[in-house]
C-alpha cells in the first residue's frame, strides 16, 4: 500500500509541472493562429473604437504574461472565460458536451475491447493459422479504412438500406434512452473498429512473446490444460502493455473524434473543436485543448496504476 | 545395456528429432537409445548444442510443435509409447509421472503470481482437491525442499527469492504430482557454486526418499559423478558412450568423454597433452563423414572416415561408438 502510494505521488509530481507546460502551450495558441478575435467580434462595423473597447474588455490589450497569469488564475478556479460566439462561459458549454464525448468513447471503447483482445489472443495461440490470418487482415483494415467512409458505408448500409439504427442526430439519454443507445452505435463500431486493429496487433505481439516465455513452458510441463496456459499464464502478462495503449486509445477518444462527430451530427468536443476554430472562438478552443490534455493526462495515470496493480514486481 | 534385469522405468529407442528451419532440416537427434531403471539416475552428458534439451522435450511431448519433428523411435514410460500417446493422456503425465525442471529458474517461474499459487496449481492439475487442501499441499512441498518458513513463502512472489530458492519452488512444483520420473535439464547451471551443492543434494534426497528417478542432464560431468549410477555422453545428437558412472568416469571408451573429462589421454599422437577439446561441434545439416567426432579426434584414422560407428559394447554394460576403442590399446 506504501508502494503504491509512492508510486502514484511520483506520478502526480509528474504531472505537474506537465500541465504548466501545457498550459503555457495552450495559452500561446491563441496568438499562433491567424485572425484577432476583436476584430471577429466587432463583426460587419469594423468600428476601430468599439474594437478597442472590445480589446480593453477581454484583457487583450495587456502584455501577454500579464494575459497568462489571469488566463491561468481563472483557469485554475474553473473559469475557461467566455465564449465569444455564444456569451456562455466555456466551463459551462464543456461541460454539457463532456458527457456526450464520454459516452461515445466509453462505447467505442468497449467495442474496441471486445473485438481486439478475444482476435489477438486467439491469432497468437493459433499462430500461422486461418483465425490468425483473418485476424490479421481484420486488424489491418480496422486501422486503415478511413473513419468518413466506414462511417458513411455503415450510414448506407444499416440506416439507409436497412433502417435499424438512425443516420444522424443525438437523443438525450435522459429523453428517450432507447434512441439514444440506438444513435450511439454507428459512431461506436466506426471508433471501435480502428481502435481494435491497434488493440489486437498489440495484444496478437504481446502474446507471441509471453507464450515463447520459459514460465509458459513451465506451465504446460505442469500439465496444464492449452485453454488455462494462454489465458491465465501467457494473457496475464500480455495485458500488461495493452493496458497502457488501451489507455492512450482512450485518452484519445476523450479528446472528440472530430470526423466521426460531424458525419453522425453528434454535438460532442469534436464538434465544439470544428466550430470553435470555424468562428475564431479562441477561449472555446482553449478550454477544450485544455480539457482534454488534463482527461487524457488523467487516463495515462490510472492506466499506471493499472498496469502498477497488475504487475507484482512493482507492487511487493 | 545394462546387466540389471528390473523392467526399464524409460526407455528411449532409436530417437530421431529433426528441426526445420529457415536454412534446412537440422537432424537434432538422430538414432539415440538409453534406459533408465526406476529409482536411478542417468546423467545426460555433452557439450552445448548436442541435443540434451531437445532429447528431454521429446520425453515431456513439449518440442516447439510445427518446428520439431520426431522422425523416427519410440519413448517408452513403463513399456507404453508416449509418442504415441493421445494429447490428453500425455498432458496428463506430464506433471504428474514424468517432471521437468529447467536451466534458468529465474524466468522459469510466472512473474505475475505467487509461488505457492504456482505449486498449488500443480498440484490440483493432477488430484482433485480444493483450493485448501492444495495449499496445506504446496506448504508441505515447500517444506520438502527445504524452503524456511514455507508458509510465509507461499505468498511471495518469485521475484523475491534468489536463484537457489525459485530452483527449490520449481523443484516443488516438480514434485506436485508425485512423479516417477523428474528431468532435471542443467538444474544448477545457472546458481552459485554453494548453492549448486545444496540443489544435488536435494535432487539426492529426493531420489532416496520418493524413489523418484532422475534424468539429470548437464555439461559438468563433475555434478553428473555425483549423482548418477549410469552415463549417456551425447556428441552432435548422438550417443557415443554409455555405462555404469564408474566405468565412463574411470575408464572412458570415447575420446569424445576423454575430452569431456579434461584428461590427458594415455596416446595422442602428437605430444601436446589434449586439454578440453578443440574445434567446434559440426554443423548438423552436413556432419562430416563417418564418425562425427572425427574432425576434432584425436586417434582419427582413415577407416574412421568410411562409415559412422554403432555403439559396441565393451563389456560391463560399458559401450562406446569409437572405432578405435578400447583406447588402452592406443598406448
Ligand atoms: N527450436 C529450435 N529450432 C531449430 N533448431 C533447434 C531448436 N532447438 C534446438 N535446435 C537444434 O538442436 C540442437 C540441440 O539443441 P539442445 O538445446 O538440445 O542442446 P543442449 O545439448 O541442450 O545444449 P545446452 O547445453 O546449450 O542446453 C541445437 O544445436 C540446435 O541446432
Ligand atoms: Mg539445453
Amino acid at each position: 500500500m506504501t508502494r503504491f502510494l509512492l508510486f502514484l505521488g511520483q506520478r502526480l509530481a509528474l504531472v505537474v509541472p506537465t500541465l504548466l507546460i501545457l498550459s503555457v502551450l495552450v495559452f500561446g495558441l491563441q496568438h499562433l493562429l491567424p485572425g484577432d478575435p476583436a476584430l471577429a467580434m466587432a463583426g460587419e462595423e469594423m468600428d476601430p473604437q468599439a474594437v478597442d473597447e472590445l480589446r480593453r474588455k477581454y484583457g487583450l490589450d495587456l502584455p501577454i504574461p500579464l494575459q497568462y497569469w489571469r488566463w491561468l488564475t481563472a483557469a485554475l478556479s474553473g473559469d475557461l472565460g467566455m465564449s465569444l460566439r455564444n456569451d456562455v462561459p466555456v466551463a459551462e458549454l464543456l461541460m454539457g458536451k463532456l458527457g456526450i464525448t464520454l459516452q461515445l468513447a466509453v462505447a467505442s471503447m468497449v467495442i474496441a475491447v471486445a473485438i481486439g483482445v478475444p482476435l489477438g489472443v486467439l491469432a497468437a495461440a493459433r499462430r500461422g493459422s486461418w483465425a490468425d490470418r483473418i485476424g490479421s487482415f481484420f486488424a489491418l483494415s480496422g486501422i486503415s479504412v478511413p473513419h468518413f467512409w466506414l462511417g458513411i458505408m455503415l450510414v448506407l448500409a444499416f440506416s439507409v438500406h436497412l433502417n435499424w439504427f438512425p443516420a444522424s442526430g443525438y437523443v438525450p439519454f435522459r429523453e428517450d434512452p432507447w434512441r439514444s443507445i440506438m444513435g450511439f452505435v454507428l459512431p461506436s463500431i466506426v471508433l471501435g473498429t480502428g481502435i481494435a486493429g491497434v488493440l489486437m496487433r498489440h495484444t496478437r505481439s504481446a502474446m507471441l512473446q509471453s507464450l515463447g516465455a520459459d514460465y509458459v513452458r513451465t506451465a504446460r510441463a505442469k500439465g496444464l490444460r492449452e485453454k488455462r496456459v494462454v489465458l491465465r499464464h501467457a494473457l496475464r502478462n500480455a495485458l500488461m502493455p495493452v493496458v497502457t495503449l488501451g489507455a492512450i486509445e482512450f485518452g484519445q477518444l476523450l479528446s472528440g473524434a472530430v470526423l466521426t462527430e460531424q458525419i453522425f451530427s453528434i454535438p460532442g468536443f469534436g464538434k465544439l473543436l470544428v466550430d470553435g476554430v470555424l468562428y475564431r472562438d479562441y477561449a472555446v478552443v482553449q478550454g477544450l485543448v485544455l480539457v482534454s490534455a488534463v482527461l487524457f493526462i488523467a487516463t495515462s495515470l490510472v492506466a499506471d496504476m493499472l498496469y502498477f496493480l497488475l504487475n507484482p514486481r512493482l507492487r511487493a | 545395456m545394462s546387466v540389471d534385469t528390473t523392467p526399464a522405468l524409460l526407455q528411449v529407442e532409436g530417437l530421431a528429432v529433426e528441426f526445420a528451419t529457415r536454412d534446412g532440416v537440422v537432424p537434432a537427434i538422430s538414432h539415440a537409445s538409453f534406459t533408465l531403471r526406476p529409482g536411478g539416475c542417468l546423467g545426460l552428458v555433452g557439450e552445448s548444442g548436442s541435443g540434451k534439451s531437445v532429447t528431454a522435450l521429446a520425453i515431456m511431448g513439449l518440442l516447439a510443435k510445427p518446428a520439431a519433428r520426431i522422425t523416427a523411435g519410440r519413448i517408452l514410460l513403463d513399456g507404453v509409447d508416449l509418442l504415441a500417446l493421445p494429447p490428453e493422456e500425455m498432458r496428463a503425465l506430464r506433471g504428474g509421472a514424468v517432471a521437468m525442471i529447467f536451466q534458468e529458474p529465474m524466468s522459469s517461474l510466472n512473474p505475475a503470481f505467487t509461488v505457492g499459487d504456482q505449486i498449488a496449481e500443480a498440484v490440483r492439475a493432477h488430484a482433485r482437491v480444493g483450493a485448501r487442501e492444495a495449499r496445506a499441499r504446496a506448504i508441505e512441498l515447500l517444506r520438502q525442499v527445504r524452503i524456511p518458513g514455507a508458509e510465509r513463502r507461499f505468498d511471495e512472489y518469485p521475484h523475491r527469492l534468489s536463484g537457489g530458492m525459485r530452483q527449490r519452488v520449481m523443484i516443488a512444483m516438480a514434485l506436485a504430482g508425485n512423479p516417477r520420473l523428474l528431468i532435471a535439464d542443467e538444474p544448477t547451471t545457472a546458481l552459485d557454486v554453494t548453492v549448486q551443492a545444496q540443489i544435488v543434494e536435494l535432487l539426492r534426497a529426493i531420489q532416496a526418499e520418493h524413489g523418484t528417478a532422475i534424468l539429470l542432464i548437464s555439461h559438468n560431468l563433475g555434478l553428473v559423478a555425483s549423482l548418477a549410477d549410469e552415463i549417456a555422453v551425447m556428441y552432435a545428437g548422438r550417443l557415443v558412450e554409455q555405462g555404469p558412472a564408474a566405468r565412463i568416469l574411470g575408464h572412458p571408451e570415447h575420446p569424445y568423454t576423454v575430452g569431456l573429462l579434461g584428461a590427458v589421454p594415455r596416446a595422442a599422437p602428437g605430444d601436446a597433452p589434449l586439454t578440453g577439446i578443440e574445434g567446434m561441434v559440426p554443423d548438423l545439416r552436413s556432419p562430416p563423414p563417418g564418425c562425427v567426432f572425427g574432425p576434432r579426434c584425436p586417434f582419427c584414422v582413415a577407416t574412421c572416415r568410411a562409415a559412422e560407428p554403432a555403439l559396441r559394447g565393451m563389456g560391463a554394460g560399458h559401450a562406446s561408438a569409437c572405432l578405435r576403442a578400447p583406447l588402452d590399446a592406443l598406448a
